[in-house]
């Protein structure tokens, strides 16, 4: 049986024409009858903030709260002599002025945490240029700056690497002389900047690449990005004197940073309160405590509240960006089309602590095919650069320029079409993946052959341009979750969910529970709770927002519904087994019933009062099963040979939802992820100088794309449902970053023959290549 | 060779067994029971026969 297509109503009225967001029904859904999931209602988000009454991290202000700024680093590496902040601290208006020794060591010997806390505040040692070393509280902000002048630090400036294929020479500076690398035997016994060695796959390798006709064998360079939110880092804090707190905070987990602070403030994690704002992007640079700690330590010290907002500067130099990277690929292919051997070695910069950027890489990079013979291997790589953090999807779309990259050169090299290549090769269900289980019902295949079908792959190219297209992978996952529903009297619902609403997951989750109640959308109102109203929740990462709650919600609106049927069966005075829910009513089954007219929810919520008292639904759970999730991009890429400037003329975005809940946030997660992938791709990356300073903090400098460097992004959903979710539904945030960097390489090297290797691919470089490609 | 029922008993085994995968297990380790990734819950069966993997505690954006 054949999926079945249906065209829905674009939401942009001035999108090409040839961009036409199509939803591919898979048949095997156990659920298809759906009546509100599926459909496209305004986000209820959406008036306040056009109109600028959302408020976000900035956006709160307390009674006597004072300004709190940060003092950073200037050097990529020194060591810390003497902090004097007796100046500072005489300074009329200033309240409070911290170092490290506010903020002592409560960590019990966790080493992820005890980073986390010498992130916060430097502990002897400036480990990059914008490590925080002190702070202070002020009445106003200028009496704050002043203040920082007034804190003498006496450096003693060592050696430093900021580059991921220096740091990793054995005459390399030690980023932390303490680190020896792990996951190697014997274990080593000098110290190393390689904090990590890790190892994934199966077969043998060796013996694959005997068997190859062809085999190619390329390095590939990734550069640091940053993810670029629009809401810098914001928080206010206030810590009274009987030891609770509270924090209201722009973040992607209010629950994970309440437990981070309050273990890094020595607090009772529940006598520490925190409200998450609305969010201007986050992308994984939000689950990661940054100043939140040293703001509350500021208002314990000054007993009042204090507000803490990064400016841009800061957030490039001492917030998390991805890690930069180097990248060695071979993959060896039969002349068939077959490929029976793939190796890759992964080095990622991690900053100055321990991350696992290189391991993820080596579980996705080859995780789009079926291997009979794979290894992959990542090293950590310490570097005086920020701490690495999360970025959508982290390290997997690094890993993909350089697999699909090879890929798409295999595929020319034995005059094979590149998509029939990738199908032939590509995973399916019962396929032993890379990283090791074996795939579920999975939708790389059907992702490419959608790509083979659309007519983006048969539209003519102009002058100067080329078409690439890549594939690629991401986890998602689920997690500790917990959702209430609260019947009101007058039948409308609350919502309560902990998991913070970054990309539309309020609408979607009140669909689901509308869907699940059998009540109209508007009649489900959804909210983000604080720390102290509802259990702990996980971040929104890993894909897993609108997965995991809407499974709480679902379950939470079922346990709703079975107390709504016993009130039913007392209105009526008859047993509850008599009891059916249906389309929003309670009704009695059996023809013994036949003169009770159905009880609507909000007839029984009316009643409540004499039934049993408040109604409600609650549910905790930990949402295991997400489904993986595959992407196929393409992309047709136009360079200016004389400039070596780039513009994306048209890209396509195809990938698997399992169920698309409100598909406008769907294909809006879709075009977001290209959006940024093609910043990747084009200019982005952290450019540091010889002293190890970084030389662009600032979008000036720093150029992510912005409208008018986007053509409209064309999308299409394909719904191959979840087993695991009761309504089929996949994470769908994160792997629509992946492909667009190795798609738009593909796209200039199918331009001009002169294969990419080098990201971000700017201006000075495409031109380089081209120059050199010339001279060859 | 480890003979569990449950998550919860697999790692506690295999720190028995191998004491050095203590650290890694204490550090967050995810399990793949047929191809479904279990992140935290200790309670989920290991059916006979079943695929077992041993992954790293995969972190998002």
């Amino acid at each position: 049986m054949a999926p079945s297509e249906s065209t829905l109503a674009h939401p942009f009225e001035d999108a090409p024409k040839h961009v036409s967001p199509t939803v591919v029904h898979d048949p095997v859904l156990a659920k298809t009858d759906f009546k509100r999931v599926g459909t496209r209602p305004l986000r209820p988000d959406g008036l306040d903030k056009v109109t600028g009454r959302a408020r976000y991290g900035a956006d709160f202000n307390l009674p006597g709260q004072l300004v709190g700024l940060v003092l950073r680093s200037p050097h990529a590496h020194a060591k810390i002599k003497k902090i004097d902040t007796s100046k500072a601290e005489k300074l009329a208006g200033v309240k409070a002025v911290i170092t490290a020794t506010d903020l002592p060591d409560h960590t019990g010997g966790d080493q992820s945490m005890y980073d986390i806390l010498e992130n916060c505040l430097a502990r002897g040692t400036a480990k990059y240029d914008g490590h925080a070393v002190a702070a202070v509280a002020a009445i106003d902000m200028a009496t704050a700056r002043q203040a920082l002048k007034l804190i003498k630090v006496d450096y003693e400036v060592l050696p430093h690497v900021t580059d991921v294929d220096e740091a990793v020479k054995p005459s390399a500076p030690l980023v932390n002389p303490k680190m020896f690398t792990e996951g190697v035997e014997p274990k080593p016994k000098k110290p190393s900047n390689i904090a990590k060695r890790t190892e994934f796959g199966h077969g043998d390798v060796d013996a694959g690449f005997k068997q190859a006709d062809i085999i190619v064998e390329r390095t590939f360079r990734t550069e640091q990005t940053h993810q670029g939110y629009i809401e810098p880092h914001a928080c206010v804090a206030s810590v009274s004197p009987d030891g609770t707190g509270e924090l209201w905070v722009c973040t992607q987990g209010h629950f994970v940073y309440r437990n981070h602070c309050a273990m890094l403030l020595g607090m009772d994690v529940s006598k520490l309160r925190v409200t998450s704002s609305e969010i201007g992007g986050g992308f994984g640079g939000k689950t990661h405590v940054w100043a939140e700690p040293v703001a509350l330590a500021l208002s314990r010290k000054a007993n009042r509240p204090v507000k803490v907002v990064m400016s841009r500067e800061e957030v490039f130099r001492a917030s998390g960006p991805t890690s930069a990277t180097s990248i060695d690929v071979k993959m060896g292919v039969k002349k068939d089309g077959t490929i029976v051997a793939a190796d890759a070695t992964l080095r990622f910069t991690n900053g100055p602590y321990y991350g696992m950027w290189a391991e993820l890489g080596a579980m996705t990079a080859f995780a789009c095919y079926d291997l009979k013979n794979v290894r992959t291997v990542g090293y950590e790589v310490f570097v005086n650069r920020p701490k690495t953090a999360a970025y959508r999807a982290p390290s997997a779309p690094m890993a993909a320029f350089a697999v699909e990259s090879v890929v798409d050169e295999l595929a020319h090299k034995i005059g094979m079409d590149a998509v029939e290549f990738r199908i032939r090769n590509a995973a399916k269900q019962g396929t032993k993946s890379s990283y090791g289980p074996v795939y579920g019902p999975i939708g790389i295949g059907a992702t490419l052959e959608a790509a083979k079908k659309h007519p983006h792959m048969k539209a003519p190219l102009g002058k100067n341009q080329g078409r690439g297209m890549a594939c690629g992978f991401w986890f998602n996952f689920g997690g500790q979750t917990c959702t209430d529903i609260n019947v009101s009297p007058d039948g409308s619902v609350t919502l309560t969910v902990g998991t913070v609403d970054v990309g539309g997951s309020r609408a979607s989750l009140a669909l689901c529970v509308a869907e699940e109640l059998g009540v109209p959308y508007e009649q489900v109102k959804c909210l983000v709770a604080d720390t102290g109203t509802l259990g702990h929740n996980d971040m929104t990462d890993g894909s897993r927002g609108t997965f995991s709650s809407s499974m709480a919600g679902i379950f939470a609106a079922r346990n709703a519904v079975s107390v709504l049927k016993e009130r039913a069966a007392k209105m009526w005075e008859i047993p509850v087994e008599d009891v059916i829910w249906e389309d929003g009513h309670a009704k009695a089954k059996g023809s013994k019933y036949g003169n009770l007219a159905p009880l609507s929810l909000k007839e029984i919520a009316a009643a409540a009062g004499n039934t049993g008292g408040p109604i409600a639904g609650h549910s905790e759970i930990v949402a295991d099963g997400a489904g993986v999730s595959f992407a196929t991009h393409i992309a047709d890429v136009e360079v200016d040979p004389e400039t070596g400037r780039s513009r994306i003329v048209r890209y396509t975005v195809i990938q698997d939802a399992g169920k698309a809940v409100h598909p406008t946030y769907v294909e809006g997660q879709y075009q977001g992820g290209a959006a940024q992938g093609i910043g990747w791709a084009l200019n982005e990356e952290y450019i540091y100088g010889k002293d190890g300073r970084l030389q662009n903090p600032g979008f000036l400098d720093y150029r992510i794309p912005v409208c008018s460097d986007l053509p409209m992004i064309d999308t299409q959903i394909l719904e191959i449902p979840n087993p695991n979710h009761p309504y089929g539904v996949r994470g769908v945030g994160e792997t629509s970053i992946v492909p667009p960097l190795a798609a738009i390489a593909n796209a200039m090297s199918n331009a001009f023959g002169v294969r990419m290797t080098h990201v971000p691919m700017s201006p000075p470089r495409v031109l380089k290549a081209l120059e050199a490609a010339k001279k060859a | 060779m480890v003979d569990a029922k449950t998550i919860r008993e697999l790692f506690r085994k295999l720190e028995e067994l191998y004491p050095g995968m203590a650290p890694h297990i204490a550090r967050g380790v995810a399990v793949s029971i047929n191809g479904k990734i279990y992140r935290d819950n200790w309670q989920a069966e290991l059916p006979e026969g079943a695929e077992i993997y041993l992954l790293p505690r995969i972190q998002g954006g």
